[in-house]
């Protein structure tokens, strides 16, 4: 599976391109994009190491569900941030990231063997297994598994930024502002309703962004979101955060949420916060949250290059990304079905195991001349299918 | 110290929001309604019976801060014809009535953007229709107690113990900082 | 952060307030005559209640009154109706 940038479409600023690097190697990408989009963009297949074995890690998804793809941020010595999403970070000229857990370097990890010695270390193993002999805990196992484990490493000055903190109070907080949460801030705000809708991502819209042909009341998807949002902004009892993400529900509709100000900023104000913790007192919550994909579970699902239907379609609408030249979707569910058609129209995609037999999918899916394989060669722990179509 | 502090903030340019620190003849009166009404007539207008609200009457305003418990407050400098006043007015009654003009800062907050400087630290609704003009309550910001009170639209006057002012005077100025950027 | 009803203020942030333990728990009026097991009892035992449960507040932050309050201990509501000065 080896990524590259479509010559159209998508919602990043292709007349604005961004350098940044990767493990001290630049690459470009357009304003718009996160790290995953592009890096994948430049056929970057393997974002890190797992934790424990140090198998290769690739991107799972699009969004803040990626677990596999954390990365370093640094500005400086001291504003050094591991652990963050590759799928979260919004690229800026000049940004530095790196890989995490590897040593020497992300392709030749020496660490890696552990994954030969895998059948030892079973998934509850603990690294206090090595205590004996007694004295070789300290000496020996102790000062090679510390360095071995571990995501990564804080920043040993002290955080030289400044963090803003709030209270609110509202009648209708959405969270969420994909179609469900514009819809409801859209309605609660025409009663009067004070209203404020917080989305994690920088541009609202949601799902909407990864669905570039779904209409809403007869709107094309992107119209409408920007219908929304203007009339959302004439609106002064409508306050709408950006990156800010709903991090906890407390007694009595408290909801705490974190408002990312400078990271996204190449060069942010001296003064500036760079993030804000809300305390919102709200009459009513509406957790518009949308759905995540749920991965599959079979051997091997970790690799590179295994990744939710649901993330591929985001690549490719909101980042005009594609994520291989050689795509097999495994369907489990209408996302599958609707990303295979996506990306089939984006290049040739085969084959395609249906897991499910729905009969408007099979239609579209003969009327685009898809290949569709029958789950012959599947692991026995795929799901078998039920009532599935022949071979087209 | 607390004062100078405060006096730093009001030289920056962007803090025309800051009002210099309010020295001020101040009460704390304690009674029961009997007292209250005696010391009404006593300091010149009738003590605010109504919870969290203040009564004024040209430079001089009771605060209510407790079912008995009520903040006076003057110009600077008022503490001792005030206090002989009270105690004319006040003969017979059981009450307690101590001087704490030295014991607080006042700090006033003007402006449209006073409502947002506050609700970064307080947790109450500032919003006209919760916190409408006339309320005064104790409250906190941040870690401080204080006690807020709304002379009008786009005023807040803080009441703040003289140790914690220069805390609530460096914090209003970090949150100024945040609409600098 | 719970939202608490002071009887004299009104609904206010439990910021403001603290926390005076369970209501209605009588001293002795006698404690001179008042055997070990009963001042034991007045001292430490209290109720550990699955449900509504009784219990002062005081709104120290506020108008620094004492009040009982009706709270349920699985859902943290208040009986807003009850708090009583
Ligand atoms: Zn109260």
């Amino acid at each position: 599976m080896t990524g590259q940038r479509t010559t159209r479409g998508g919602r990043i600023d292709r007349t604005r391109p961004v350098s940044f690097t990767f493990d001290g190697r630049g690459y470009q990408g357009f304003a718009g994009d996160t790290l995953a989009s592009a890096l994948l963009a430049h056929g970057v297949r393997l974002f890190g190491r797992s934790f424990k074995y140090h198998r290769p890690r690739g991107l799972l998804a699009a969004g803040t569900e990626e677990p596999n793809a954390l990365v370093t941020v640094s500005r400086d010595a001291a504003r050094r941030t591991p652990n963050v999403q590759a799928t979260q970070v919004e690229i800026y000229e000049g940004l530095v990231a790196e890989s995490q857990n590897r040593w020497p370097g992300l392709g030749f990890d020496l660490n890696a063997v552990n994954s030969f010695l895998s059948p030892l270390l079973t998934s509850g193993f603990y690294y206090k297994t090595f205590m004996w002999p007694r004295f070789a805990w300290h000496r020996w196992y102790e000062p090679v598994i510390r360095a071995a484990a571990g995501p990564a490493h804080a920043p040993r000055l002290p955080d030289p930024d400044r963090y803003a903190q709030r209270f609110a109070h509202c009648d209708v907080l959405v969270i969420g502002a994909g179609p469900a949460g514009l819809a409801a801030a859209l309605a609660a705000a025409a009663t009067g309703a004070r209203v404020i809708l917080c989305d994690e991502q920088a541009e609202p819209g949601g799902s909407l962004l990864d669905e570039p042909a779904g209409t809403i009341n007869e709107r094309p998807a992107a119209l409408w979101i920007d219908e929304a949002l203007v009339k959302l902004g004439a609106q002064p009892n409508v306050t709408l955060l950006r990156r800010t993400t709903a991090f906890g529900y407390f007694p009595h509709n408290m909801v705490g949420l974190v408002e990312c100000l400078t990271d996204h900023l190449a060069t942010p104000a001296a003064a500036a916060p760079r993030e804000r913790i809300w305390q919102v007192r709200a009459r009513e919550v509406v957790l518009a949250t949308g759905a995540i994909e749920r991965p599959l579970v079979f051997p091997g699902n970790d690799r590179p290059g295994v990744m939710l239907a649901s993330a591929a379609r985001s690549y490719l609408h909101r980042f005009g990304v594609r994520v291989g030249s050689r795509i097999a979707v495994l369907a489990g569910c209408d996302e599958a079905y609707a990303a295979a058609l996506d990306l089939h129209e984006a290049g040739p995609v085969s084959p395609s195991w249906p897991t499910s037999a729905m009969r408007r999918w099979a239609r579209a899916r003969r009327r685009h001349g898809l290949l569709v394989c029958r789950s012959l060669n599947a692991p026995p722990c795929w799901p078998r299918p039920v009532g599935g179509e022949s071979a087209a | 110290m607390a004062d100078a502090t405060i006096r730093r903030i009001v030289g920056l340019p962007t803090a025309a929001w800051l009002e210099s620190p309010l020295p001020a003849t101040r009460f704390i009166l304690r009674g029961a309604p009997g007292a209250r009404a005696a010391a009404g007539e006593g300091f010149g207008l009738s003590l605010p019976e109504t919870a969290c609200r203040a009564a004024t009457d040209g430079n001089r305003a009771a605060l209510w801060l407790g079912p008995d418990e009520q903040l006076l407050l003057a110009p600077d400098g008022e503490v001792e014809p005030i206090a002989a006043s009270l105690a004319r007015a006040l003969q017979g009654h059981a009450y307690s009535l101590v001087d704490v003009s030295h014991r607080q800062v006042g700090i006033g907050i003007h402006g449209p953007r006073a409502e947002w400087l506050l609700e970064s630290q307080c947790p109450l609704p500032l919003n006209l229709r919760d916190f409408p003009v006339g309320m005064c309550t104790r409250t906190v910001f941040g870690k401080a107690e204080i006690v807020v009170w709304r002379p009008a639209e786009q005023v807040f006057r803080l009441e703040v113990w003289r140790s914690f002012a220069t805390y609530v005077a460096e914090l209003l100025r970090e949150v100024d900082r945040e609409s600098i950027a | 952060m719970l939202i608490i009803n002071c009887p004299y203020c009104g609904p206010r942030p439990e910021l403001e307030f603290s926390y005076a333990g369970q209501a209605h728990v009588a001293r002795p009026a006698d404690p001179s005559a008042t055997g070990d097991d009963e001042w034991t009892a007045y001292l430490y035992l209290r109720t550990n209640t699955r449900g509504v449960h009784a219990e002062r507040w005081r709104h120290a932050r506020g108008c620094a009154r004492f009040f009982n309050a009706l709270r349920d201990t699985t859902t943290d509501r208040f009986r807003r109706d009850l708090s009583e000065r």
